[in-house]
């Protein structure tokens, strides 16, 4: 595996994680409740739908990664993009829709620039 | 006796793995750090109407002032535009756990870093409670993640950096003296 695909493979599963745990975080809560659960002591949360998307959007990162498929990998950027456009919406608000505070839009940030970077450069070397 | 001159291309190509290591760890630590501090800046108001969060602590510029111009600017320019400014805030600091965490144009948010440990420093240096040092060392964490270019240690920048070099495009350049 080359050292892209590697870089790829990492931010995919660690935005992988952060979907399971705050998945498993937020069990019992309302689907768009707006204080999500939280991964640890990082701050970052969302809530059963904010972490199964985060969830999907790492799977299929990861999928992107494994294939090669650098179309897959950049809609997985695309997804986590939205997801910190939706912080910037609704962060403190009464209704936020995947529970997230300031700590999710540095995640979904991260998420959306890493594997947009490398997804994009990706591209344009092969 | 003979001087060289080594810049951050070569002390990331020489680091040892006990070094690399210690960068590393050093950069996530930092972007932990400000992901977990993103998360108490709240909007709408940013506790400007209860007195609390990101409102207080800025307000300490002016109530326990550290340096008069500062406390100046505090008072004329951001109590009074307070949610700009909290917005500026909370994106600055998310912005900082994302591309520190991701070793991504690592430099140049270092000396964002460094910036904002200032700004911070500034305001809360002389409250009651506050333990200085701390804010001591985070300016010395990220001027030594500066200097030593800690993204080329298992971060993105090491993987990107050769493509940008490939590059002619602006952003690549721009990219390349960033990481």
């Amino acid at each position: 595996m080359d050292a892209l695909r590697r870089a790829q493979f990492a931010v995919a599963i660690v935005a992988l994680i952060a979907g399971v745990v705050t998945l498993v975080a937020s069990l019992g809560l309302p689907l768009t409740s707006p204080r999500g659960g939280a991964l640890g002591g990082t701050g970052i949360t969302f809530n059963l739908l904010g972490a199964a998307l985060v969830s999907v959007l790492g799977l299929v990162a990861l999928v992107g990664a494994v294939l090669r498929r650098q179309s897959l990998v950049l809609a997985a950027a695309g997804g986590f993009a939205l997801i910190a456009v939706q912080v910037l919406l609704q962060f403190g608000r009464s209704a936020n829709l995947l529970g997230t505070r300031g700590s999710s839009l540095s995640l979904a940030l991260g998420a959306a620039a890493g594997l947009g970077a490398l997804g994009l450069w990706g591209r344009r070397d092969s | 006796m003979s001087l060289s001159r080594t810049g951050p291309v070569e002390l990331a190509a020489e680091a040892n793995p006990a070094s690399r290591t210690a960068f590393f760890v050093t950069r996530i630590v930092l972007g932990l750090l400000w992901i977990q501090n993103s998360g108490w800046k709240t909007p709408p108001d940013f506790g400007r109407n209860a007195g609390v969060g990101l409102y207080k602590f800025t307000r300490f510029a002016v109530e326990h002032e550290v340096f008069a111009p500062y406390a100046f600017i505090v008072r004329e320019l951001i109590l009074p535009n307070f949610v700009v400014f909290g917005w500026l805030v909370l994106v600055v600091e998310a912005s900082l756990g994302a591309f520190l965490l991701l070793g991504l144009a690592t430099r140049l948010w270092a000396l964002v870093g460094v910036a904002q440990s200032l700004a911070i420093a500034l305001s809360v240096l002389n409250a009651p409670g506050e333990w200085s040092w701390a804010y001591y060392l985070m300016i010395a964490a990220h001027l030594a993640i500066f200097a030593a270019a800690a993204g080329r240690h298992w971060g993105l920048d090491s993987v990107l950096r050769p493509a940008w070099a490939r590059s002619d495009s602006r952003l690549a350049r721009l990219l390349l003296k960033a990481s």
